[in-house]
């Protein structure tokens, strides 16, 4: 490219920029990152229970499952975890039910996301995961259709992630919760064995002993240290359900990964006159306020997405289509 | 900073929130920024990262250039007409790291070294990642010679 072009491209981009006046918000910023360097202190000072030690933990918790049995939390009513078993009553009928269900005709699933942000921002854009691991993405029902047309799938670096976070879904559904477990929580990591340690589900990490005298130091309260392997698979377990939300398989998955952990608190209700079942992760999991995730309490279908912590509300409209109905714009 | 996570995101008020986020996470590492060779350069790099986070958070919601169309007037590159919302677009169109470098380098007016700095890559990395954004720019916009 020649210089000319260079400074005409240069042009172009600060013309684009542009000079709109830009206030930081000065008392936001010193707290988000008090609160952050907290979150980053207490979880790279946990003691870090290995894998091995993990799994030995997860075994107890959910002993007695094989391949096909779901973890005890998700299983029968125990008398010591009855106030657990009861709360979860509702997954485990879902799951119950998902395991089984015929899979759906068509060979995608079409994904409305109706955004909502607290600065007032509203997005509404589509999704098209392709059973075979695509994505196609529009703003419009219009240039959906295109790219579907033009077989533009966005591909893109988190490609892979993806197709991991769904795989570890659908053997979440039937396999062993301790495997699904871990390949949901490195689904998005590139090499593994530069991996943290992962912990069992809902497993309070010890903390070194300088480090809580540095965050005493620092006033930040290390109670509210969090479980940072329960914050990977609640992220990535979440991008699965998007992905995979035309299959039985990945959601009753995603369904059982949730579960068993006792920081994410399951609630029944209705909306819209639909029965549903809210699963909320507090700031242990997320680092910082509440998200909560609302599914149809007979399908498990993804409905309402809420988070604090990015500040925005997401509600799904989810339908199985065919690419070539969607190439020529009937949905 | 504003201007360079506004083109990032193609979005004015997820920029907001794209700086707010990096000057956060910098005051969070503060001592790393302040030992740091170059402070700007971290800080630069915190906010290519953030917005790689961000994308991923929220999946393609990005893509969403607000230009108001009253502020589509053109810009004047030699006697041809560039319509922003378009340029807009086809950078929104980019990879990740091809939208970083040329935003670095172009907007920014980074050398290939300090691109390379802040993307925590090779020089000849920042010159085959110019090299295919701006093919794919070209080919996007559609135009001759940009």
């Amino acid at each position: 490219m020649s210089q000319d072009t260079e400074a005409r491209l240069s042009a172009a981009l600060q013309g684009i920029a542009g000079d709109r006046p830009y206030a930081p918000d000065l008392d936001h910023i010193e707290s988000r990152g008090r609160k952050l360097r907290h979150r980053r202190l207490a979880w790279r000072a946990t003691a870090g229970t290995g894998f091995a030690a993990a799994i030995a933990a997860v075994a107890v918790v959910t002993a007695g499952a094989g391949t096909q049995a779901p973890a005890s939390n998700l299983a029968a009513p125990n008398p010591a975890t009855s106030s657990v078993t009861a709360e979860n009553a509702p997954l485990v009928k879902l799951v119950g039910y998902l395991i089984t269900a015929p899979q759906p005709e068509g060979d995608a699933t079409l994904v409305l996301r109706d955004q909502v942000y607290t600065n007032g921002l509203k997005v509404d854009v589509w999704d098209l995961f392709a059973d075979n691991g695509d994505l196609y993405f529009g703003k419009t029902r219009g240039a959906l259709s295109a790219q579907v047309k033009g077989k533009h799938p966005t591909g893109g670096e988190d490609e892979a992630g993806r197709k991991k976070a769904v795989a570890a879904a659908e053997y979440a559904a039937k396999g062993d919760l301790n495997e699904a477990r871990k390949m949901m929580a490195l689904a998005y990591v590139k090499d593994p064995k530069t991996a943290p340690a992962l912990e069992a589900p809902g497993v309070k990490p010890s903390i070194d002993a300088t480090i809580a005298a540095k965050l005493k130091a620092t006033h930040q309260d290390a109670s509210t240290v969090g479980n940072l392997t329960d914050n990977w698979v609640w992220e990535n377990s979440l991008d699965a359900l998007k992905a995979g939300a035309g299959s039985p398989t990945v959601r009753a998955g995603v369904v059982r990964l949730l579960g068993q952990m006792p920081e994410v608190k399951v609630t029944q209700g209705t909306l819209y006159g639909q029965p549903v079942i809210t699963l909320a992760a507090g700031a242990l999991i997320t680092g910082g306020g509440t998200d909560s995730l609302t599914i149809d309490a007979d399908t498990g279908l993804l409905i309402k997405y809420v988070s604090d912590s990015v500040g925005v509300t997401v509600n799904y409209t989810v339908a199985r289509v065919t690419l070539a109905d969607v190439a020529e714009g009937k949905f | 900073m504003h201007r360079t996570a506004y083109l990032l995101c193609g979005d004015w008020y997820l920029a907001d929130d794209l700086v707010q986020e990096t000057l956060a996470r910098a005051y969070s590492h503060w001592r790393k920024v302040q030992r740091a060779d170059s402070p700007s350069a971290y800080v630069r790099r915190i906010l290519i990262n953030e917005s790689r986070r961000s994308w991923r958070r929220n999946r393609n919601v990005t893509v969403h250039p607000d230009v108001d169309l009253a502020d589509i007037t053109a810009v004047d590159m030699s006697d041809e007409v560039v319509n922003r919302d378009e340029l807009l677009q086809a950078l929104q169109s980019l990879s990740a790291r091809q939208r970083a470098t040329v935003v670095l380098r172009f907007l920014e007016g980074l050398s290939e070294r300090e691109t390379a700095a802040v993307l925590g890559c090779s020089e000849g990395t920042v010159k085959s990642q110019t090299s295919r954004a701006l093919i794919k720019l070209k080919s996007v916009l559609n135009r001759g010679d940009i």
